[in-house]
């Protein structure tokens, strides 16, 4: 019998599934591996496992143990042995190493901590883990790698039995993630089950039992990656000879290019913009972009993928002049070098950046489509400081006709528009500054497929007007089906340069492997 | 496309507080037999309403661009003192004490803005540190001692308008504001959008005229002695309150100085008229310039903002200038009132004027906000401290009453945002 069983659950936000009908199972003991694309589901699944999507806020349901689970909250989840090590790591940093082991857990009497008790079974707890400080270090002084060790250890002494991983790698060393998953195997051989959620395939081939796929929110296939299992438990598993990480590729990305892109050939133009090794630095001097070069010309779409967390957005960032931490390298603009301090500049100089994230980065939310538009060009409609309300109504209509946004109103908050339509509130404000290079972070994060085609059709007829444009994207087919050029990166390097007809498995090996592609 | 004149959730607001303030007036005029909507009352009310008004009105921008300002109090003391020692003591000409002292207040508030903006030191830090240094200062500088200014100086505070230039200011108004509303209906008409129609728009030139009269009426019938209603009871108010230290409320009896400057063509008082402009002024750099709207996307969303290539931290500094400028402004307009300067001048201000923007639908967070709500916040909270002097109630239950109104309106503004 297996420990978790997943039975037809369903999510849906508004109208779209983030998952559709997932059924699988994962052993007892096992170190199952979860993957797939970005937006294939792999968090909407954790969220419903460990009840943050309560019972009833989802279709389905699933067992642990054989007894069917109804969480209402994260506490009925943790209580029954359910907990995530997330991504982003949930240690409250100034507190002590024991502390934060026992946070929400505290041994009382009379309401009054025990202190001794928590350094005695923290210290217990560490050497499991094989974490060699002392429980009452500042979490703020270990290093990434340390801290989610000790998300393990507060884990285990909640005494979890199904532990979910969210790609714990992200920001480990060789020898911090070697050291993880020796842990990972000594629990495995406790009789702790683990899902691991993870792209890298070289991880899921060295680490997990099984791997199972989901892409666009359904299931798409279980497959065995090793023979054995050394657990405790009973289930024995046939082996898959056979396994590639090829086919893993072809599960994750699967579908093909639609009709939904409508590539049209355009005449490359003069170089635009230049990036000779360029590197970006975070303000502990690690480098996120590792002496990139690339070049997009006038009339050019260039597709930027790779997973989250490969540098591309930073690479954007470093571009338009929002880059913080010390930079290397030369941009040049219209080849003429140049350094940009501030996205003002940038804007000043014809760049222009759609962020990934349009309500956090894009738009002023409880502001009109009217103020949303022009932020960014209003010198462009005022004389000495006084903005022209003819000048800004006519730009503002302009702009809402030729994106066709859909309102009623220049005065409607955007923050009451929907996603595609603040979309094109975002990309209208950048195309009033005129830009001769633009820059989209994920332009259709979000989007329904109307407004979509929209935004392509509408990309298509700018660098036809000689526009410039670099496009992020997760979505391959849309980096495949849009893009003139594509680079792919992978840990802040470029590890693909493809001109064209390459396909998604291409691109996906360049995103998780540590080889150059070229094509 | 359609429409732009529908009901939006910013108009809805303000509507409330118009609401809220004429159902307190209207409470107060019954339960004080009529005098609280007297002529004198009224006169009196605004007059007391526009030093914390001026203040609001600085106070609003800093609040919007997300920050905050606690050193006005201080700077109402400081800078009243400050002008009072230019004219008074060194002898300037007045215009150039008054320009001097309006410059230094444009200054220091730059300065704690630059602290703010580009040290990031916590706005609250650096202005509560301020509302220390200022009143510290002021204290050192004057000795302890009053200093008093001579008339010249009052009409500051004290001074009215005379009829002929209130009909003249009151009908250019009208005009303007008819000017106003055929301009926007002409520019709606161009663009194709949703215009009113001009039955609409003359309606809106009638109410305002009435609005507009209505005041001018007021301010004109202070003039006239027997429309003063004699209060024979002591009135009391709590001793940090804006009244307790304006004369009129010093005295046991509210007609004593209401009815002694009858006789002289007054209408308008001058600090009225100094609040209007100013808001009128502000109130079109805050919607009509890139300053403005800057402050605006700043306080709504600083990454964006600084993503759309609005520079964050200049503009954070002149929002403090421009604070800085309108506590110098309310500290001439106090000491002027007093007919002193008084080193603990304006104590405890800048609550009210966070207090009278936070009634006003001001959002704490940032981002949204009017001048116009700020100004009717400072008026609703003029009116209850009015009011309630006026039913003679105790300093501590005005203190208790003020804190529960304050908290209400704002939990009225989150519970509507919330059905939204």
């Amino acid at each position: 019998m297996s420990f978790l069983e997943i039975k037809n659950i369903s999510k849906q936000f508004g109208d779209v599934y983030a998952l559709k009908e997932i059924s699988f199972s994962v052993a007892q003991g096992e170190i199952h591996a979860v993957c797939g694309e970005n937006g294939a589901g792999k968090s909407t699944l954790i969220k419903i496992l460990n009840g943050v999507y309560s019972s009833g806020n989802y279709e389905g349901n699933f067992s642990i143990d054989g007894n069917e689970i109804h969480f209402k909250n994260i506490h009925e989840a943790e209580a029954a042995g359910v907990a995530v090590i997330h991504q982003e790591l949930s240690l409250v940093k100034t507190m002590s190493v024991a502390e934060n082991i026992f946070l929400g857990n505290e041994p009382s009497r009379f309401g009054i901590i025990q202190r001794h008790q928590i350094h005695v079974v923290a210290k217990k707890l560490l050497e499991q883990v094989g974490l060699t400080v002392s429980p009452e270090t500042e979490v703020s002084e270990l290093g990434i790698g340390e801290q989610q060790l000790v998300e393990i250890a507060k884990a285990l002494n909640k005494n979890a039995r199904l532990l979910i991983l969210d790609e714990p790698t992200t920001a480990l060393t060789e020898t911090e993630t070697e050291k993880l998953f020796d842990l990972l195997q000594q629990l495995q051989t406790s009789g702790v089950t683990i899902i691991y959620i993870s792209h890298r395939l070289k991880e899921i081939k060295s680490l997990c039992n099984r791997v199972t796929v989901l892409r666009d929110g359904k299931f798409i296939a279980t497959k065995v990656v090793v023979y054995n299992i050394n657990n405790s438990g009973t289930t024995q598993i046939q082996a898959e000879p056979n396994f590639s990480e090829k086919e893993l590729i072809k599960l994750m990305v699967g579908r093909e290019i639609t009709e939904l892109y409508p590539k049209t050939q355009t005449k490359t133009g003069l170089k635009v913009l230049e990036l000779k090794n360029y590197s970006l630095f975070d303000s502990s001097r690690k480098r996120k972009i590792d002496s990139v070069n690339l070049e997009v010309r006038s009339g050019e779409i260039l597709g930027i993928a790779g997973l989250m967390g490969s540098g591309r957005t930073e690479l954007l960032m470093g571009i338009i002049g929002a880059w913080k931490g010390k930079q290397d390298g030369e941009i040049l603009f219209n080849n003429k070098k140049v350094k940009f301090n501030s996205p003002a500049e940038a804007i000043a100089n014809g760049i222009a950046l759609v962020s990934e994230d349009r309500k956090r980065l894009g738009l002023i939310l409880p502001q009109s489509i009217r103020f949303n538009l022009n932020l960014s060009t209003m010198k462009n409609i005022s004389s000495v400081g006084i903005l022209s309300g003819g000048k800004e109504m006519k730009r503002t209509l302009e702009m809402i006709q030729q994106l066709s946004v859909k309102t009623n109103s220049t005065e409607t908050e955007v923050q009451q528009l929907s996603g595609g339509n603040q979309q094109k509130v975002v990309i209208g404000k950048c195309l009033l500054v005129n830009p001769k290079l633009l820059l989209l972070d994920e332009p259709t994060r979000g989007i329904d497929v109307g407004a979509r085609a929209e935004i392509y059709e509408l990309m298509n007829k700018l660098v036809n007007e000689g526009m410039a444009i670099i496009m992020v994207s997760s979505d391959l087919s849309e980096v495949i089906g849009m893009s003139n050029r594509i680079v792919v990166m992978n840990e802040g390097k470029i590890s693909g340069d493809f001109s064209s007809g390459v396909t998604q498995e291409e691109i996906m090996m360049a995103a998780t492997s540590e080889h150059q592609f070229e094509n | 496309m359609k429409n732009n004149l529908s009901f939006n959730s910013t108009n809805i607001r303000a509507l409330v507080m118009v609401f809220a303030l004429l159902a307190i007036c209207i409470f107060f005029h019954i339960a004080t037999d009529g005098i609280f909507l007297s002529a004198a009352n009224i006169t009196n009310l605004v007059r007391q309403s526009s030093i914390v008004g001026i203040l609001a009105i600085g106070m609003l921008l800093v609040i919007v661009s997300g920050n905050i300002d606690l050193s006005v109090g201080s700077l109402v003391g400081f800078f009243g003192g400050i002008a009072s020692i230019f004219f008074m003591k060194i002898g300037m000409s007045l215009p150039v004490a008054i320009s001097i002292t309006l410059l230094f207040g444009f200054v220091v508030g730059c300065l704690q803005g630059a602290l703010t903006a580009y040290l990031r030191i916590p706005a609250f830090i650096v202005t509560l540190g301020g509302l220390l240094i200022f009143r510290g200062s002021i204290m050192a500088i004057m000795q302890g001692e009053t200093i008093s200014v001579n008339n010249e100086f009052q009409i500051f505070g004290s001074g009215f308008l005379s009829t002929k230039i209130s009909i003249s200011i009151a009908a250019l108004a009208i005009i303007f504001y008819s000017f106003h509303l055929f301009y926007q209906r002409k520019i709606k008409n161009k663009f194709g959008l949703k215009f009113s129609a001009v039955p609409v728009v003359i309606l809106k030139i009638i109410s305002f005229s009435a609005f507009v009269c209505f005041f001018l009426w007021v301010f004109t019938a202070n003039n006239v002695v027997s429309e003063i209603m004699p209060i024979t009871t002591p009135i009391r108010v709590p001793a940090e309150s804006p009244l307790a230290q304006l004369h009129e409320y010093q005295n046991a009896n509210h007609t004593v100085t209401l009815s002694a400057t009858t006789g002289i063509d007054k209408a308008i008082p001058v600090p009225v008229i100094v609040m209007l402009a100013l808001a009128l002024i502000v109130g079109f750099i805050s919607t009509r310039t890139t300053f403005g709207r800057r402050v605006f996307a700043i306080g709504g969303n600083a990454e964006a903002a600084y993503l759309s290539g609005i520079n964050i931290k200049f503009n954070t500094m002149l929002v403090f200038g421009l604070c800085g400028l309108l506590s110098a402004v309310a500290g001439i307009v106090y000491t002027a009132r007093l007919g002193s300067a008084a080193p603990d001048a304006g104590a405890g201000y800048e609550l009210y004027a966070i207090a009278a923007c936070v009634i006003g639908g001001t959002s704490l967070m940032g981002g949204r906000g009017t001048i116009f709500g700020a100004i009717i916040g400072a008026l609703i909270m003029a009116s209850l401290d009015s009011g309630m002097s006026i039913l003679n109630i105790e300093p501590f239950y005005q203190n208790i009453i003020k804190g529960a109104v304050l908290i209400l309106a704002v939990y009225i503004d989150v519970a509507s945002k919330k059905k939204n």
